[in-house]
């Protein structure tokens, strides 16, 4: 008779303990939560941080139990036993610093160092914990007994969740969930007991914020896991993914039970090689036509030639060239996507509520996340939209209110003309200010020292350059930028570095011996730079003759092009023969060697070295 | 346990905000933040406002927080779906680091990206090799999705 309200008073309290801040939260609904908002606010000076010694910075509670590291960080006992007992990690919660033991102490204060051995009066070894006081130690390792909590059976302990789970099923007709048993890293008093229904709520929907319930396989019926990690690691390895689904959006990936299913798909959805030996070998499968058919160029060129499985290629080429119609041009523009310029379909995430959020974000940010400015963006903004002032004084007033030198009101008139639809006068008057001032900036970082040199430009110019300075490797963009800066003045910072770039290997070409490698720079060389030769030979003279010293390889490689069509003409001994003619075959070299007397007469005597000598005549 | 400790971040992120980067529960449920960040001015992605979203697992703080763009961006690090590629959101997590810190995090990524351990190897490979179109497509990209 007694014993049931005691039952009901003490699982009331188990329970309670545990769901505690949900129940405010469903009480009070939001109020409840603004209240503690506005509370930690508004005393957030004073009183919470005297507090903030008390708390653990890991759970946020008060700290009972101290636990102490040797380097020194303090965090409260249920924490760091968590990590030591039910993750099995020795590493400090805060500096991750491993250690093999950590003191538990009442006094919050101490220093790993000052407490001495004499004071411990329990250790326990297998996770490395010592303790100050009794006290600290059973609350300590009390947390991991399992006991019932209706209280029916003392102190007893079930020693693991599977007993323990069985003598509250058997008793109480109650249960764990013992998915969260075995993966929450949770100490046996912090699993809330069920009842089945509860727990199928539990498991399918989730009870507590935060929690949406176990997420369960599709193909395997009713097998729930801890989170989604633990789903996705069982159907990588128990299912198959497309992979070619996945090359197109790999936000969300498709499954499919097995290979026999993910073959169907393959076979209506992609395009699959169906010669026999990649059937075999499974996952032979293209996002497109052409790189199937190049598969089957380069693995199945001979069953092409031979003619054999010749039906089912033609087959499948039909039917993908139907397909290659049908099928819409996103792929492409999901293939150029780190090209950069698609043009993409409105996209969901600039939406005009993401817009508003930009806008005020950048608001906020530029006002130094001040209340009142902000409030008096907003009530900017709405005398606008009240068509109370114009856009000229929407810019204006703004430029009286971001006064933070970093703040780009330029922009900010863009994110605002963004929020009313393009074809009303709202957001073509605020464009039209956007875009002249978007003129004048270009203007201004396009040709800072050409209009007008005076210090704070050029220091203005510096500033705008600045990430160009951090790698030699956008020169080419600092060309393209400024490319009819002719020296002003001489210590022009911006051209020492094209300077150094060209004269490296000028001054390499006369060391380097007149042979492969000397044509090998020029050619280099001429490829990224032609206009600028043009310049210089315009310009400048003394490089220019440098330049002539170089770049003769060119015209002379064309007088080797004229040799080319010699060697069509039959009665005249090919020239290019004579590197394949084999020494013993002298005569044919000789009377070749006589057809070009004329331009590489002299120097025939050692036939091994005529190659190089020749080019050399050339040059 | 971890309501408390998000909870407790909320508070102060409202009490001391970081410079340049902004989070909060997007609705009532306060294991679904979203997150702001201000485009580093030393960087390509300057002016450019991008939006996280942030979501707590029940184990937090043990476990890290899944932190994802929703605002499209070019970065080695960053693939097409927001994923970000940062050591302390996986294995080098710590339970005593907080969303402000791995905001603050994120920001020096968006400044200086780990062309080593790309999360898009292409882009990664346009950083080292031609590092003036990189800034360039990551100009284009923020001005496209993020201004």
């Amino acid at each position: 008779m007694s014993t049931q309200p005691q039952q009901k008073r003490n699982f009331r309290r188990t329970q309670g303990a545990q769901s505690k801040p949900k129940k405010d939260l469903g009480k009070n609904g939001e109020q409840g939560w603004k209240r503690t908002f506005s509370q930690g606010r508004e005393g957030g000076d004073t009183a919470s941080e005297l507090d903030e010694e008390d708390i653990c910075i890991i759970c946020a509670e008060k700290i009972k139990y101290a636990s102490i590291s040797p380097c020194n960080h303090v965090t409260c006992n249920r924490c760091t036993f968590r990590q030591r007992a039910l993750y099995n990690k020795r590493s400090c919660l805060v500096c991750r610093t491993e250690s093999d033991l950590v003191i538990f102490s009442a006094d919050k204060k101490a220093a790993f160092g000052d407490i001495n051995s004499q004071s411990l009066v329990d250790t326990n070894d297998k996770y490395g914990v010592s303790f100050t006081s009794k006290d600290a130690a059973s609350a300590t390792l009390n947390l991991l007994l399992f006991t019932c909590p209706f209280g029916d059976t003392g102190s007893t302990d079930y020693e693991n969740f599977k007993k323990y789970n069985a003598h509250l099923k058997n008793a109480h007709n109650k249960t764990i969930c013992m998915i969260c048993a075995s993966h929450k890293k949770a100490f046996p008093s912090e699993l809330r007991v069920y009842t089945p229904n509860q727990l199928r709520v539990h498991q399918s929907k989730g009870d507590s914020e935060g929690f949406k319930g176990h997420p369960m396989c599709g193909f395997c019926s009713g097998q729930r896991f801890y989170s989604d990690d633990e789903l996705n690691i069982h159907m990588r390895d128990r299912h198959e993914r497309c992979h070619i689904c996945d090359q197109e959006n790999s936000a969300s990936p498709r499954y499919f039970k097995d290979y026999d299913q993910l073959f169907e798909h393959f076979k209506f959805e992609h395009y699959i090689c169906t010669v026999q030996s990649c059937l075999d070998s499974k996952f032979v499968v293209f996002r497109d036509d052409l790189d199937l058919q190049a598969h089957i160029l380069k693995e199945h060129g001979s069953i092409l030639r031979n003619g054999n499985n010749n039906a089912a290629l033609k087959g499948r080429k039909y039917q993908s060239q139907l397909s290659t119609f049908s099928r819409p041009s996103s792929r492409n523009s999901s293939t150029s996507d780190f090209g950069g310029v698609s043009s993409k379909k409105e996209d969901p995430e600039n939406s005009q509520e993401v817009k508003r959020l930009r806008m005020e974000e950048r608001a906020r940010h530029y006002l130094n996340y001040s209340h009142t400015d902000f409030e008096q963006f907003l009530a900017i903004n709405e005398s606008y939209k009240n068509k109370m002032i114009t856009a000229q004084d929407v810019y204006s007033a703004y430029e009286n209110l971001f006064k933070s030198p970093q703040a780009n009101t330029a922009l900010l008139l863009y994110d605002f003309s963004e929020l009313f639809p393009k074809n009303t006068k709202f957001h073509q008057d605020l464009r039209a200010i956007y875009d002249s001032e978007q003129k004048k900036q270009d203007r201004f970082t396009n040709f800072p020292s050409l209009s007008n040199s005076s210090p704070s430009l050029l220091a203005g110019n510096v500033v705008s350059g600045s990430w160009g300075r951090n790698g030699g490797t956008n020169k080419a963009a600092r060309q393209f930028n400024f490319p009819a800066l002719k020296k002003p003045s001489s210590p022009q910072p911006l051209l020492v570095p094209q300077k150094v770039s060209y004269s490296k290997p000028k001054s390499a070409t006369p060391k380097v011996a007149p042979s492969l490698t000397t044509r090998k720079s020029s050619s280099t060389e001429s490829f990224y730079k032609p206009t600028y030769l043009d310049n210089k030979k315009a310009s400048v003279a003394p490089s220019a003759a440098v330049d002539r010293e170089k770049f003769p390889p060119l015209p002379k490689s064309q007088a080797k092009k004229f040799r080319a069509p010699l060697v069509n003409q039959p009665d005249i001994p090919d020239p290019s023969q004579w590197g394949k003619t084999p020494p013993s075959s002298r005569q044919n070299s000789e009377t070749s060697n006589r057809d070009t007397t004329d331009t590489a007469s002299p120097i025939h005597v050692k036939k091994g070295k005529q190659k190089q000598l020749l080019f050399h005549i050339g040059i | 346990m971890s309501l408390k400790r998000i909870t407790k971040e909320l508070n102060d992120l409202g009490r001391d905000p970081p410079t340049s980067c902004s989070a909060g529960p997007v609705g009532d449920d306060l294991y679904h933040w979203q997150a702001s960040i201000m485009g580093p001015p030393d960087s390509p992605y300057a002016g450019g406002v991008f939006f996280l979203s942030i979501h707590f697992p029940t184990d937090y703080p043990f476990k890290p927080p899944k932190i994802s763009f929703t605002t499209k961006i070019y970065h080695p690090n960053i693939n097409a779906n927001g994923n970000i590629c940062l050591d302390i959101l996986k294995d080098q997590w710590s339970p005593a680091l907080t969303i402000s810190k791995v905001l603050l995090s994120i920001c020096s990524l968006l400044t200086d990206a780990n062309p080593d351990d790309p999360l898009v190897p292409e882009i990664a490979h346009i950083y080292k090799t031609d590092r003036a179109k990189y800034e360039a497509t990551a100009k284009e990209w923020t001005k496209k999705y993020a201004v």
